[in-house]
């Protein structure tokens, strides 16, 4: 029994590395391709890179503003209420800094541009690999890390970063409001708690795990569409653990940013 | 004249017919073949597909030993069309053309020009902002032919590519190919009489072939 276990742990083990290995060299022939990027091409890039900002970033906008908003009521009522109990409400601007714009925000907003742009990449490349796309625009030496994979990294790193900002302004406003109507505290006063509460560092911060998660989500949908095996039902698979990679790389990447600002 | 086009007893799977062809430079040449072999012997001179035994030689070069750059430098000396077309859905039938002329280094507006030329030549100008998935088969073929050809490459390479296309449009794309490439050859499994017409030379398979052709200047060495 123990010796079965052992063995299937070395088998688990041995899948794992050769995932890992195999997604660090796609990482390798990517930024190949990118530093090989035919100047002549480039056009082409910018208007890819253009429409897949107005796919993953413009069309999410109102539902990012929706959940934002929602979020911002709940965590504001939420944390006046704790703030209140314990005369620490000087203390809610900074309070509310550190778990919206430096956790909740990014973490959500990468969360739904995984369900809307991640899922789509997944299966668009999946699909363009099963009908032979790929194939044939490589057969004239088109690379297809440069047509197919490089723009929606770059475009989901520039998109979930915009989208994030959003998000945060969203939900502080959305918090100031509700605190305003409930009769918590006064829109001015919790606006001027949040101004200050924000340090440059930490729209920085903001940024650079915006920027990670955007264009990681990118990347491992990219990696799993392109392993879709070539045929049809490789397709729905493929999408499924683009999904649940992206997942995992964000939520490791998050805890790695709030552990190192910790320490 | 020298051998644009070399397959010395090549297969691409270790249970198919060897393959051993040669096609000379300027010539226009079809290859009679059942579906697969004829698929996988493209793949061999494109590169994508390493012979299980023989060789390949294409334009003095052995596909299968290039990498990298000198690969995709190799590739754009080459017009290729499979069957399925693999016209990228996304783009229309403009862009499909547009995307190897920009990745082989043509500037924006040569390129531009080139691409509406071909759309022309192949009748699909009223197609151009069409993608693939709003037009009939017979222009999706087409357009992957011209897609093919608008590099007017030194050696151009079809799998069946006039399946859906009636006898005066495949003359049309004939002639076309003639114009605009160096040498040619057709893959297929039906033997077209306008195809077969046109042809210098027809491989069946059964016998070992040299296939010499008139230069027409266009493309080659």
């Amino acid at each position: 029994m123990a010796a079965d276990t052992l063995v299937q742990v070395g088998r688990s083990t041995r899948v794992q590395i050769a995932r890992q290995t195999a997604r660090i060299e796609f990482l390798g022939r990517l930024v190949r391709s990118a530093l090989a990027y035919p100047p002549a091409a480039l056009p082409l890039l910018a208007r890819t890179l253009m429409n897949q900002i107005r796919f993953t970033a413009l069309h999410a906008l109102p539902f990012v503003v929706v959940v934002a908003t929602v979020v911002g009521l709940v965590v504001l009522v939420e944390t006046m209420g704790q703030v209140a109990r314990f005369g620490l409400t000087d203390m809610l601007g900074r309070i509310f800094v550190t778990v919206v714009v430096h956790e909740i925000g990014p973490l959500l907003t990468a969360i739904i541009v995984l369900g809307r742009s991640g899922t789509a990449i997944a299966a668009e490349l999946a699909t363009s690999d099963v009908l032979g796309e790929m194939d044939a625009m490589e057969s004239l030496g088109v690379d297809r890390m440069q047509l197919w994979v490089l723009p929606r990294v770059l475009g989901g790193a520039i998109s979930v970063t915009i989208l994030t900002v959003y998000f945060n302004v969203a939900t502080v406003l959305s918090g100031a409001v509700f605190a305003d109507l409930l009769g918590h505290a006064d829109v001015g006063a919790l606006l001027e708690f949040f101004r200050v509460g924000v340090s440059v560092s930490d729209v920085g911060i903001t940024v650079l795990k915006s920027a990670l998660f955007g264009a990681g989500i990118a990347f491992l949908c990219s990696y799993e569409g392109m392993g879709a095996g070539g045929t049809p039902t490789g397709i729905p698979q493929c999408v499924t653990r683009g999904v649940v990679a992206s997942l995992a790389f964000v939520i490791l990447v998050s805890t790695v940013f709030s552990l190192a600002l910790f320490l | 004249m020298s051998a644009a086009l070399r397959f010395e007893q090549a297969r691409a799977h270790p249970d198919e017919e060897p393959l051993h062809l040669e096609v000379e430079a300027g010539a226009f040449a079809v290859m009679i073949r059942p579906r697969s072999p004829a698929a996988g012997a493209l793949r061999m001179a494109t590169g994508q597909l390493r012979p299980a035994a023989g060789r390949v030689e294409v334009l003095g070069i052995e596909p299968a030993r290039l990498r990298g750059r000198a690969l995709s430098r190799f590739r754009h000396r080459l017009g290729v069309g499979f069957s399925p077309d693999g016209l990228v859905s996304n783009q229309t039938l403009r862009l499909n053309l547009l995307v190897p002329l920009l990745f082989a280094g043509t500037g924006h507006r040569e390129a531009r020009l080139a691409t509406d030329q071909m759309l022309d030549a192949c009748g699909l100008g009223q197609w151009a902002t069409a993608r693939p998935s709003g037009v009939p088969a017979e222009v999706r073929q087409c357009a992957a032919v011209a897609r093919a050809l608008v590099r007017r490459p030194e050696l151009l390479l079809l799998h069946d590519p006039f399946a859906a296309l009636d006898a005066e449009t495949i003359q049309r794309l004939v002639d076309q190919c003639r114009r605009s490439a160096g040498t040619v050859l057709i893959a297929t499994h039906r033997e077209e009489p306008v195809l077969l017409g046109a042809a210098d030379r027809v491989d069946f398979g059964s016998v070992t072939t040299t296939v010499a052709g008139e230069s027409n200047g266009t493309g080659t060495n």
